[in-house]
Formats: structure tokens, sequence, C-alpha cells
């Protein structure tokens, strides 16, 4: 398995008390623990190095602790309290935290690759975000105890201030990661990502001359692309933009993952007909679910022994129907839609929004306003009602056991199809 | 007393999250024959030498971890010297799980001795003091 960064190990690890207990992040690897109150309060103690317990459970949670988490040794703890966190708790039933643990920011708008089912609608003449708001926005997250931040754009390797940002983060004690075309890997941005970043994705919509007749941008580039991360040493997931157009060619997707053991992870996304994606392709919800599920499967299993293997939270319904046969480690593996729940987006006019692909949901501008009000106001709560909403009036949750995880799907968009979407009326595939 | 959820690993996409099968970092509740033969479990992470980006597996055994409370725990790799380019807070080690079993043991018996020669102590504080009274 691929290495990580070693500044990520002098990180902190990050706690922070929620309604239901606590969240422990520890920037390592990425692992994020959400704990009861009493398990909170057993880390507390373990953290600071006093982990001496009578009682033979907390003893087994202590134990359980150390294995979860890079204790080789008494690690650096940086405690958060979100300012007004005690008094806050969502009144919609869908479980969220007080204030989100990851951000999607998009940094530019401006790329120069230009292609065709771009959801940020990205151009070559697009504008960065200046200096002093990114500024200001890390400054939010790091009040809100936010421990990733997924840097998106546009190109985001084009942004004049890339390094001052990825320091800044760390400063914070936020891993940065960032998604690139993989265009802009010159050696000092290489020196950064290796330096700064949690991993590093980079997309891809099919193999060899499918590649190249979407994205208009030689394969063998995409390759060398893969190469020089390889050789800096920057861990590299690859992302796999699923849709009606490409799903055909999700196993030799797969098998070039395979041929790439130097990879941290592959991830599948549903593909998002927004920006200029709304002409480009349909969606995995046009497919039958049977033909969704068994490519997933097949893709999963190939992959899974061998690296890391991720999904995007809106192909959750659609994992869902396989979840047993893809022989996940536990339970907690499924899970639905986040936005406003553990996440947000923000995007280039600091708008924040759900998620980056919904940007028609704007929740508030940290122009004006700070995150923490921002995540707690109406507009955020009314987003939270409808993914509620949408598993209690989706025909095909009635008395799915795994509703509580899933959330029925994207709350905005049909994206993939459910194994129980034939419950209910078949003639509407969608009953929300 | 529960971890309720657990993600791992590193999140690219421009999406809000992704859920992480990570098959070398399996839960917590793992059957003990995932253990070797010394009771430490082997969990492929990077040692500080490959972590300069060699790409190749590595791991390192977390003894300390162990279930046999009275397993020594070995020595821990030393950072790589970037890393300790940066001025890291001075680490000291975690109290293994054997120390904590070992403590708690001697702590029971002082406590067991402790009570005996207090009333000892008593009885002989007693007698005397009925002694000088006859």
């Amino acid at each position: 398995m691929p290495g990580r960064p070693d500044p990520l190990q002098e990180l902190p690890l990050v706690m922070r008390k929620e309604p239901f207990g606590g969240i422990v992040f520890d920037p390592f690897d990425g692992t994020m623990l959400e704990l009861d109150p009493e398990a909170y309060g057993v880390a507390r103690k373990t953290l600071k190095g006093r982990g001496l317990f009578f009682s033979r459970e907390k003893r087994e949670m202590m134990r359980e602790l150390k294995r979860e988490l890079h204790l080789h040794r008494l690690r650096a703890v940086r405690e958060v309290k979100v300012q007004g966190a005690q008094d806050w708790q969502s009144k919609i039933p869908v479980p969220s935290l007080s204030a989100p643990t990851l951000v999607d920011f998009q940094i530019t708008d401006n790329c120069l690759m230009g292609c065709p089912h771009c959801y940020a609608s990205s151009i070559p003449k697009g504008q960065h975000v200046p200096w002093e708001m990114v500024q200001r926005v890390v400054e939010q997250l790091a009040d809100c105890g936010v421990c990733q931040l997924a840097i998106g754009g546009g190109e985001p390797l084009l942004h004049p201030q890339i390094g001052d940002l990825l320091k800044l983060c760390q400063d914070k004690g936020i891993v940065p990661n960032l998604t690139t075309g993989g265009m802009e890997l010159r050696p000092d941005n290489l020196t950064l990502l290796k330096k700064y970043c949690g991993a590093i994705g980079i997309s891809m919509e099919g193999v060899g001359e499918r590649y190249s007749e979407v994205r208009k941008y030689p394969f063998r580039k995409f390759e060398e692309a893969l190469d020089k991360l390889r050789d800096a040493g920057v861990p590299t997931v690859i992302q796999m933009t699923l849709s009606r157009a490409n799903f055909d060619h999700l196993p030799e997707m797969a098998e070039f993952c395979l041929s790439r053991p130097e990879l941290y992870g592959a991830i599948f996304l549903a593909y998002k007909p927004v920006g200029r994606g709304e002409t480009y392709s349909q969606a995995l919800s046009t497919l039958d679910a049977k033909v969704v599920s068994k490519g997933l499967s097949h893709a999963f299993n190939l992959l899974s022994p061998h690296m890391r293997v991720g999904y995007d939270c809106c192909m959750t319904p659609g994992v869902a129907g396989v979840e047993d046969a893809l022989k996940f480690a536990d339970e907690s593996n499924l899970e639905g839609c986040s936005a406003l729940r553990g996440s947000v987006g923000i995007s280039t006019r600091l708008d924040v929004i759900p998620c980056t692909f919904t940007w028609r949901h704007r929740i508030g501008n940290l122009k004006t306003e700070h995150l923490r009000d921002v995540w707690r106001n109406a507009n955020a709560e009314r987003f939270r009602q409808r993914i509620e909403i949408k598993s209690q009036n989706n025909r095909a949750c009635t008395g799915c056991l795994k509703k509580a995880h899933c959330h029925g799907g994207c709350p905005v968009m049909p994206l993939i199809n459910c194994h129980r979407d034939h419950i209910g009326d078949p003639e509407q595939k969608w009953s929300f | 007393m529960n971890i309720l959820r657990r993600h791992r690993g590193f999140t690219t996409n421009s999406s809000s999250a992704s859920e992480w099968i990570d098959p070398e970092r399996p839960p917590a509740s793992i059957p003990l024959d995932q253990f070797d033969a010394d009771g430490n479990r082997i969990v492929p992470t990077p040692t500080p030498e490959s972590g300069s980006g060699d790409g190749g597996p590595a791991t390192i055994s977390l003894e300390g971890f162990e279930f046999n409370p009275f397993a020594t725990p070995s020595p821990k790799p030393s950072p790589k010297p970037e890393a300790t380019a940066t001025p890291a807070p001075a680490k000291e080690e975690l109290p293994s799980v054997a120390s904590e079993n070992t403590a708690m043991v001697l702590g029971f018996l002082g406590t067991i001795l402790g009570v005996f020669a207090l009333e000892r102590m008593l009885r002989l504080w007693w007698r005397k003091r009925k002694e000088q009274e006859d």
C-alpha cells in the first residue's frame, strides 16, 4: 500500500464534542471516528496520556482507539470547541454534526482543459478566488474544526497562491486534498503536493482513445501525470466518473487502476448532469439497477484486495444493493448524502452550497456570514429536511434496513437506482 | 460505549464525501486469528522509511497494542530526518496495556497490604494504650 506524507504524522489529532458524543480525526491517514459520550470520554483521557482504566470495558475501548488511530506514541491533540455548538442541534432527525468536518472549496473557475462534461463549467479565462478571501475561508474552517479541505476548481494548481493555501491549511491543522486534471504538475507543484496534501485526485472517464475523445487530451499525457505523481511520492487517487456513456468501459478502467500499483486508491463517482455536463451524458439512473450493481460489484471486488476503494456518497443507493457482495469491513462503510450533515461546498463566489453539484441551493455566503452560522441557518435546515423527506417518501425505501445509513440517495437529482426500485410503482423509478 | 462510525482515507473528490473500503484496515472487532503468534496485530502502514515515496508496501507491527498482557513492547521505528525538520512536540511513550495491567495488579496488592498494615498498627496502638491505662 503506498505511503502517506510524513508531515501529516506531525499534525495534531482533532477532537470535537458533538451532541451524540464526539469525533476524533487522525490526519495521518484521514481516519475519522464518531464516538458515543462514554467512548469520547475514554478517548480524551487516552489521548492525554491518562488512559489508566479499571473498567474492563473502558480498557477495551482504549485498545480499540489505539488500533484505529496511529498511537505508537503520544501525539499532540487539538480539541476544537465550536462556538455555540452546545446550544445548537439540528431539528431534523437526519443525523448531522454541529459543524462540517469536510469542506469542498472551489478556489478557481480557471481551467485550460475545457472538458465537455465539466460540472463547474470552468473556462480558460475563469477567475481565481482572491487570496484575502481564501484566507478568510480557511480561518473560518479552523474555527469550525474542519478536518479535511478538498480543494477543487477549475484547475486548482493554476491558482497563484496554491502553495500558500496548502501551507495555511497545515498551519491550521487541516489536511488539504486536491483534485487536478494533471496538466500543471511541474516539479515545484509536485513538491508542494508531496509536502502538504493527504492525497491527490485525478479524474479519468475512460482508458486510451476513450479518454482522449472525452478530454481532447492525449491519454499518454494522463499516464505521464500519474508517473510524475508516483515519482514524487504523492498519494494519488484515480476518480472514475461513471455515466451512461462510459459505464460499459468500467471493467477496463478498473483493470487500468490495477496496472498502477502505486495508487493510493480508486474512487467511483456518479456523473452529475450539471454545469456543462447537463447536455453531455446521462446519469447512471438511466441504466437498470441490476446492470449498474453488477458492474460496480465486479469493479469493487477486482480492486479492493489491492487498493483502497471508495465511492462518492451520491452512489450509496446503488452500492447498498451490492453491499453484501462487496464484503465491506463493517456496516459503517455505507453512508448516504453527507451534504450539510458532515460536509459542505464553497463556490468561487464564496457561496455556501450543500455540495459542489448543488450550486442552485445556495444557503449562505462567507463574504458576509460565518460558516458556523450558515451551517445552522434555516436554509441549511430546509436542505436537511429534503434528505429526510427523500428517504421517508421514496417507496423503495419502505422497510429497507439500510435506510438509516443510505437516506435514499441524492435529494436533488436522480443519480443512481437502487436494487429495490422495482418496489412500488414499476412505471416510476423515482417516486420522490 | 461504542465507536459509532468509522471513515477512513483522504477525500479528494469534489462531491461531498466518499466511503473508503480499506482492505488493510479492518474494523477493531476483528477475530483473534488475525493476530500473529505473539498476539500482535500486523497492520500495514508505511514505515517512516517507505514514506519517502518508494511506492512499495510497508508494514508496522503495532506491538504495544497486543492482547497478551505480558508481552514486552519493542522499540518503535525512529522518525525520518525530514519529518523532524519542523520542530515536533516532545513525544513520550503511551503506557502499554501490559504495563497498565501490571500497574493495576501492583496497585491492588499494595492496597490490600496497606489495609493490613494499617489494621496491625491500629491494634498495636490500641494495645499500648490499654496497657498504659491499666
